[in-house]
């Protein structure tokens, strides 16, 4: 059931971010909403759940990208063992961390993206305009970030209990 | 220390599989097919319910100042009527001129429309799905144009999908001429939006405003194709090159549909490796 959850708002994700900035100029500069799954995966999952998670949907948005395959996997595999790593030496439980947190993993991947391009695609010069870019996703990531993942570890939360209900050994 | 040297070997395979990756100028194949496959249905469902409720909005909710335009509009249709017998004399000949200058190559150029269903994750990188794929005809090298002029080139095709790497790519490059001096160059994207012409020798006259259009020596775009008109010109005092900035005809931010030719005298099939 968990693994069905993450399919269908790991495709939401996706779905959302290819369609909806054409439309909606709002969304134009957003940031990758996939940084708060793997956030949200490294600091209250297990790591079975997350490392699938994280290389299926790397694939995906690999798929869908016009850079170099690999680089979407790449960047979300290191940014969850980030997020592992962090859950050893921080309280996750202080939520006071994520903002910075989500902020970070933005920063991470804009320099690993402009990196990527200015180091291993031949002729390829880095926007002059990226600083403002990153800035506005920035500015996304510290807003609305946080708030989404404390939602939805509440909302997962719920549900599980919700389905434990269910179980034979419950009633 | 094992976890360590782990880790180290760990991030030298995937910075050399990076690298490998990025030498292909196409990403590709089975891999975007699949996922092209899986994700744009629901990109034409959403495009679709979003283009819907805009018609609503538009032809049902918006009617508050359609009286007063239908007043001002009737005014202008008045006027309109004298002008259009005037129009229709220099039509009439404009229609002939037109005709014995129409390349016949052109008018034989079969085309498939498609409407764009959704764009790059990242916006680093500038390509977008269309609804056409492989079943329509469409295959990877096709150039895809609309209207207005070059819009790119498809560099995926699955069942009923393709992505498009539009010429905004920096990883985009199509063979161009200067329509007026024939000065030679290649088209590539920039990050600012704008294009560049790369490769023009400087003692070939480019001035602002001049068109742009394709010079058909890639093997991909039909010659004559517009792309844009030069937005600037920088002849800098080393170098036998000059720098030379397009503007695209083809307006990216709302680009909507698309026509992809599908029969070009010599479609460019990548090769998968």
């Amino acid at each position: 059931m968990t693994y069905l959850l993450y399919i269908v708002v790991g495709l939401a994700i996706v779905v959302f971010q290819t369609t909806l900035p054409m439309h909606f100029r709002l969304f134009e500069s957003l940031y990758d909403l996939f940084l708060l799954s793997v956030v949200y995966l490294g600091f209250y999952r297990p790591i079975r759940e997350g490392f699938a998670f994280v290389l299926l949907f790397g694939f995906v948005m690999d798929g869908m990208s016009g850079g170099p395959f690999g680089l979407y996997m790449s960047c979300y595999f290191w940014l969850y063992v980030g997020m592992l790593l962090l859950t050893q030496f921080m309280r996750v439980s202080n939520n006071l961390i994520l903002p910075l947190v989500v902020v970070g993993c933005v920063l991470i991947q804009n320099i690993v993206f402009l990196g990527t391009m200015a180091v291993f695609v031949p002729e390829v010069r880095v926007p002059s305009l990226s600083y403002q870019r990153v800035i506005i996703q920035l500015v996304w990531a510290v807003v609305t970030g946080p708030i989404v993942i404390l939602v939805f570890r509440d909302w997962h939360r719920n549900l599980e209990k919700w389905l434990k209900t269910f179980e034979p050994e419950y009633r | 220390m094992l976890l360590i040297v782990g880790a180290i070997i760990l991030i030298a395979v995937n910075i050399i599989i990076l690298s490998v990756n990025s030498q292909e100028r196409t990403p590709s194949t089975r891999v975007g097919q699949f996922t092209l496959f899986l994700i744009s249905p629901f990109q034409k469902t959403i495009s679709s319910s979003i283009h819907f409720v805009e018609d609503i909005w538009r032809h049902y909710f918006n009617l508050v100042g359609v009286a007063q335009q239908n007043d001002a509009l009737s005014q202008k249709l008045v006027a309109a009527d004298n002008k259009i017998n005037r129009l229709r004399e220099i039509e009439l000949s404009h229609a002939r001129i037109e005709q014995l200058l129409a390349f016949k190559s052109e008018l034989e150029q079969q085309m498939v429309a498609a409407a764009v269903v959704g764009r790059d994750p990242s916006p680093w990188f500038k390509t977008v799905i269309i609804d056409k794929g492989r079943d329509s005809g469409v295959l990877r090298g096709m150039p895809v144009v609309t209207p207005s002029g070059i819009a790119g080139l498809i560099i995926d095709a699955s069942g009923a999908y393709a992505k498009v790497l539009l010429i905004e790519d920096q990883n985009s490059a199509v063979d161009a001429l200067v329509q007026g001096t024939r000065a030679r160059g290649v088209i590539k994207g920039e990050p600012s939006g704008l294009l560049s012409l790369h490769y023009v020798l400087r003692r070939h006259a480019v001035d602002k405003g001049d068109t742009i259009i394709s010079s058909g020596l890639d093997g991909v775009f039909p010659k004559g194709l517009q792309i844009g008109y030069v937005h600037e010109v920088n002849k800098p005092h080393a170098g036998i090159f000059q720098e030379v900035f397009v503007t695209p005809f083809v307006d990216f931010e709302k680009l909507e549909e698309v026509l992809v030719i599908i029969d070009v005298p010599k479609p460019v099939e990548f090769s998968d490796s």
